[in-house]
């Protein structure tokens, strides 16, 4: 115990040495000030509606939903603006209200690349607001999980289980391999062989300085921008099991290679892979079996929940066991390749 | 000449050895192949709709018109079904009510729309107002565009990773010093350790857009753009060797410059044009704008001039502060 403990100092003051405390901290800042004041708290994902009214069309249509369709679209006063209008905006629809012997009718103008769900979904609201399809509010609706609803979660705080994944989590990933590596090439590693210390301690203290280094800067992250009424417990939970696993997945790698150059693509070709998921963050609807497999997608649902739905435990479970298992898989990865990291081949 | 040439060889060498210069070439072209697998999945997603034998065939041929349908057993089954982690959305019949199952936690006004589907089952399609569609044919989805530009863009920024990492390893192992008592200018080294960082997008961008099946682009437009990009690589990777001492130092410098670039990549997407000019301090926003529409087959060469000229002024700028740090600190 007494020579991790010391294994341990020896890597804090390292860290601390290479600046790398001032490092976590300065991230950590970077980011709370760009999700508090640059990132917005609310954007409009929606299409943009541009819309071009006849004014015979637009007297048929007195008696329907049309008004609320105008005010949330731009209006333009001929279909040569709007389609001026939609080529700059590649989210944008345009419709154009013609009269046809006295009744309305329309010209829906997509950009191309929609499918053919997407624009018989327009279609359908279109035609709803234009008063052809009558709503219908009598269907019984059931929530399976009451309390989860994130409708009212600002945009900018949504991101920060992204944030704290990404930079917090994730961080051992590469700088515990760029810690390995010098270490490597300052020889102090093969130095280090001829001590009574063995290697499996020295990567374990490695694990445990990236650990602490995780927690502080996701609590910071997240006192300084959701709050401190979150559920820590599964938050903590979630980054330790994160940091352990990415950690000794980082170690695998740079277990494996001489030279940090060497290192950086694989390593960055799994952070890439691994931030893959992101896209089903803001587009739950896709969510393919390859995205689902990545333990960062159930991660970074799990941290959703933990910071914003009080009393639910369900995605936290599934990440929680996930990253047990990764972690087991990992631990057994490092040890397996820790000869390499002495230059033994 | 002979000289650049030579720090540039040195530099091809010693990324031969661990398969490093592979590495480097075939990363971006991996993340190519994926995207390429990847885009036309996301660019065909819509809503999933999950229901039981309690719906007609009619109302079910409605829902394939405007989503995805999925069909299972009974109740129970949908509701674990909607549990799971994505946004799929429940409908089953009960008697001649409909009943729509949701998990809770699904992004916007989810019950609204479900309410209009429920709307657009009962209604008749004859009572409809006569329309058309009609598009004005800008067939390139969103995620092909943007991902095509982050892609090319991401070879610009490793071509600047490789540059700050090689003078790194030149300082960390004293080569720096060595090479100070020959007759190399520092302007002579910077360029050597700069052309393989050069040459990375050069090669990967007609790679790249192959293998997203882009084809008819402008490439003298992009030639053109990757290499004024250059000039913003060269500063990236001076950047990161002049303010590290190693490579740790390196890594983490790299990391801080990524969240401001990315940042003002994601402004360009995410913000609506009138707010642009918040992001015009960004050598990065310009390049992402001229590569974006340039993919997009919206670019003019006017365009290109403009936001040419701003990499060259911005980046030009940025080296001039990088020059003072270097002349204060003696960094390099």
């Amino acid at each position: 115990m007494n020579k991790f403990l010391s294994l341990l100092d020896k890597e804090f003051k390292l860290t601390i040495r290479n600046y790398y405390l001032f490092i976590v901290l300065a991230i950590a800042l970077i980011l709370i000030l760009v999700i508090r004041f640059v990132v917005p708290s609310e954007i409009n994902m929606e299409k943009s509606l541009y819309l071009y009214p006849n004014k015979e069309a637009v007297k048929t249509l007195e008696d329907t939903n049309y008004q609320n369709l105008e005010n949330k679209s731009t209006v333009f006063s001929s279909k040569e603006e709007v389609i001026k209008a939609m080529e700059k905006d590649y989210n944008s629809l345009g419709l154009i209200l013609k009269s046809n012997n006295g009744e309305a009718g329309f010209e829906l103008i997509t950009q191309g690349y929609e499918n053919d769900d997407i624009i018989n979904m327009a279609i359908v609201d279109i035609q709803s607001y234009l008063g052809r399809i009558e709503f219908d509010d009598s269907s019984q609706v059931t929530i399976l999980r009451e309390g989860s609803s994130l409708e009212n979660i600002p945009l900018n705080l949504n991101v920060v289980p992204l944030a704290i994944m990404l930079e917090s989590a994730l961080m051992g990933l590469f700088l515990i391999s760029v810690m390995l590596i010098l270490e490597k090439d300052h020889k102090t590693i093969k130095a280090f062989v001829t001590t009574p210390t063995n290697v499996t301690l020295l990567l374990g203290a490695k694990l445990i300085t990236m650990l602490l280094y995780s927690f502080l800067s996701a609590i910071l992250i997240v006192v300084f921008t959701v709050g401190v009424n979150v559920n820590w417990v599964n938050t903590l939970i979630l980054i330790g099991l994160t940091s352990i696993w990415s950690s000794c997945l980082g170690l695998t790698i740079a277990n494996l290679y001489k030279s940090l150059t060497s290192a950086m693509m694989p390593l960055i070709i799994v952070s890439l892979l691994l931030g893959a998921p992101v896209v089903s963050y803001f587009a739950p609807m896709f969510a393919p079996t390859y995205l689902k497999i990545m333990p960062t997608y159930s991660l970074m649902l799990g941290l959703k929940e933990a910071l914003f739905v009080s009393g639910s435990n369900t995605m936290f479970l599934e990440a929680a066991k996930f990253s047990i298992f990764l972690v087991i898989i990992f631990s057994a990865s490092t040890i397996m390749t820790k000869k390499f990291a002495t230059g033994k081949q | 000449m002979k000289r650049i040439i030579s720090i540039f060889k040195r530099d091809v060498v010693v990324a031969t050895r661990d398969f490093v210069l592979l590495y480097i070439i075939v990363a971006p072209i991996l993340l190519a192949l994926l995207l390429s697998v990847f885009a036309p999945d996301v660019a065909d997603s819509s809503a999933i709709f999950v229901y039981d034998e309690s719906l007609k065939e009619t109302e079910i041929n409605k829902l394939e018109e405007i989503g995805h349908v999925i069909k299972l057993n009974d109740k129970d089954e949908i509701i674990t079904r909607v549990n799971d982690s994505d946004d799929v959305y429940g409908l089953i019949k009960n008697k001649d009510n409909y009943e729509i199952i949701l998990e809770g936690n699904e992004a916007g006004n989810i019950e609204g729309l479900m309410k209009l589907v429920v709307s657009y089952l009962n209604s008749d399609k004859d009572n409809w107002l006569i329309y058309k569609i009609s598009s004005i044919d800008f067939k390139l989805p969103p995620v092909v565009s943007i991902g095509t530009t982050s892609l090319i863009i991401t070879s610009i920024i490793l071509g600047g990773m490789i540059i700050g990492l090689n003078i790194v390893e030149d300082k960390e192992f004293s080569t720096i010093n060595a090479l100070n008592t020959s007759p190399l200018g520092k302007i002579e080294y910077i360029l050597g350790k700069s052309v393989l960082g050069i040459i990375l997008p050069i090669i990967h961008t007609p790679i790249v857009l192959k293998i997203m099946g882009l084809e008819g682009l402008k490439l003298t437009q992009l030639g053109f753009i990757v290499l004024v990009s250059s000039l913003f690589t060269i500063f990236y990777g001076l950047m990161i060797g002049t303010i590290s001492s190693n490579q740790l130092s390196a890594i983490a410098s790299a990391k801080g410059m990524m969240f401001v670039l990315a940042g003002s990549i994601l402004g360009a997407i995410a913000l609506k044009e009138s707010l642009h000019y918040l992001l015009y301090w960004s050598p990065l926003y310009w390049i992402y704008q001229a590569i974006y529409k340039i993919v997009a087959g919206i670019s003019t060469w006017r365009y290109l001039w403009i936001s040419s000229g701003a990499i060259i002024l911005i980046t030009m700028i940025l080296f001039g502060v990088l020059n003072k740090y270097q002349k204060k600190y003696n960094t390099l």
